[in-house]
């Protein structure tokens, strides 16, 4: 069973203060990892060590309030301060993300950029760090969580699925390049997840739209806690021959 | 480790095709590690008995000698099983043959075992109600289904219909919350490979193209593990590469 814990291994979780990248912290957490975590909000950063707290694992972890839209400067004294504190990094998700809903006539290039620099360049910033020789444990794990709007069409999310689909043919090369220095590097990609924003968001809505959001999930929507399960299979052990790989959690949209 | 571990598989019941050897083997054996109990099949009874000697001790442990082949050894294979909470269809086999000299009765062969016994063995089991609620169902397919080598193109169809196969059933099951996806494994190294005509030579060269080198069983075990456990309750339809970076180039 040791080789679907994260024991021993040190994980830096990108957007770990909301939504699915929280959740990835925390079940990480649980399964014995070492957890970094890298958000915007230091308070609600906070919130999410006391829930690590509250596991009573007595799991150790470090958190850095970093924006990834404007200070990727910062990453490296990140990754070296979390490495200095805690050893060597056994892997990473990248969970951190915006979303834009914008038809693309309203859509102006700034809007492209900043979609682009946290969704993709961030997450490619990451690699090249952690995938140095004085930061990466012998065998490492990457984890990109994308969309499944990367692989279907959806409206209104041109910028955001251009992203995503960015990040799953960029996982792929990299997986190549990696190979060599025993790191896997795989994606996920998600269909409609039940987060609190996501849970906001459909509450805001009529109804009918509601209902037209949740159609085409064979198995209804999803918990962030899915996703999180997913990255843990895939930083585990037991994933290692598995890699540049895309992974569907989608409740079997994409079936169809 | 604790109960909450979310892939435990404590408390399940699963059944392997082809597990008196090689991946399928390894697959029981991870699934029984895991706490679950495993039923086993295949042809060859002394090897299943050495197969089920090798599981973690379980008392729903046990095994049925069948032919997948046999409409008959189905309904004894499905009269003999408890309800399931997962299904792993292992059985397969390999043939090599030019398209040039493909015969009918290749094709039969082929699809027979990699294919038609794989549905039949479901049909039946969902028609006598044997996979519960909650089940998930998992076939082992091919990463040659989408990446073929030269003269298998018996084995890549086939191959190629289980993952279609696949999809569509876990549309048709999605009502009943049993989940279905496939693992596409790429090459394995197991026992059977020593048997094989295939020269150490050839090996070598395809080798070269698996960056993180040839898989061993226990990774094709692991990823049915967890297409198993409720760590993938949401997962359904998915077709999981398994292949060292082999497809990705």
């Amino acid at each position: 069973m040791e080789q679907f814990t994260l024991k021993g291994k040190n994980i830096v979780i990108t957007g770990a203060s909301s939504g699915i990248g929280k959740v990835c912290a925390v079940e990480c957490a649980k399964m014995g990892a070492t957890v970094i975590l890298l958000g915007r909000d230091t308070k609600r950063l906070k919130e999410v060590e006391g829930e690590i707290d509250a596991l009573g694992t007595a799991g150790d972890y470090s958190s850095f309030s970093i924006d990834l839209s404007e200070n990727l400067e910062g990453l490296t004294d990140i990754i070296d301060e979390a490495v200095q504190k805690h050893g060597k990094l056994s892997g990473f998700i990248h969970a951190a993300g915006i979303e834009k809903t914008m038809p693309i006539a309203s859509m102006k290039a700034k809007d492209y950029e900043n979609l682009f620099s946290v969704n993709v360049v961030s997450g490619l910033e990451l690699a090249k760090i952690a995938s140095k020789k004085k930061y990466v444990a012998d065998k490492a794990s990457f984890v990109y969580i994308s969309s499944i709007t990367a692989v279907i069409g959806r409206v209104g999310v041109v910028g955001y699925a251009a992203t995503k689909g960015a990040i799953v043919a960029g996982a792929r090369s990299m997986a190549l390049e990696l190979a060599q220095k025993g790191i896997n590097v795989n994606v996920i990609s998600p269909g409609t997840i039940l987060t609190p924003m996501m849970v906001k968001y459909l509450d805001s809505i009529p109804e009918e739209e509601k209902a037209k959001r949740k159609e085409g999930f064979p198995l209804g929507l999803g918990a962030p806690e899915d996703v999180a399960n997913t990255a843990i299979f895939l930083l585990s052990d037991a994933a290692k021959w598995i890699t540049g790989q895309n992974i569907i959690v989608d409740g079997g949209y994409t079936a169809r | 480790m604790e109960a909450s571990n979310p892939f435990s598989l404590g408390d399940k019941k699963i059944f392997v095709t082809g597990s008196s050897a090689g991946i399928g083997k390894e697959i029981a054996r991870s699934c029984s590690l895991m706490d679950a109990s495993v039923i086993l099949s295949g042809r060859d009874e002394g090897r299943l008995q050495e197969t089920l000697g090798q599981l973690k001790q379980n008392a729903g442990n046990n095994f049925i000698k069948a032919d997948l082949k046999d409409d008959a050894d189905l309904d004894y294979i499905v009269e003999n099983l408890p309800v399931l909470n997962g299904l792993i269809l292992n059985a397969g086999m390999v043939k090599t043959v030019p398209a040039a000299y493909i015969k009918r009765s290749d094709l039969e062969e082929v699809f027979d075992v990699n294919f038609t016994s794989s549905v039949i063995l479901v049909q039946k089991l969902l028609s006598k109600k044997k996979i519960a609620k909650g089940g998930s169902i998992c076939f082992i397919s091919s990463v040659a289904a989408n990446y073929v080598n030269l003269g298998n193109s018996i084995y890549s169809a086939s191959k190629g219909a289980v993952n279609s196969f696949t999809k569509a059933l876990a549309l048709e099951l999605s009502s009943k919350n049993i989940r279905v996806n496939a693992i596409l494994p790429g090459f394995i190294q197991t026992g059977i490979l020593s048997n094989s005509k295939i020269d150490e030579d050839q090996i070598k060269e395809h080798k070269k193209k698996y960056p993180l080198g040839f898989g061993r069983p226990e990774d094709i075990a692991n990823a049915a593990v967890f297409l198993m456990s409720d760590a993938s309750q949401w997962m359904t339809g998915s077709l999981m590469t398994v292949d060292g970076g082999y497809s990705i180039k």
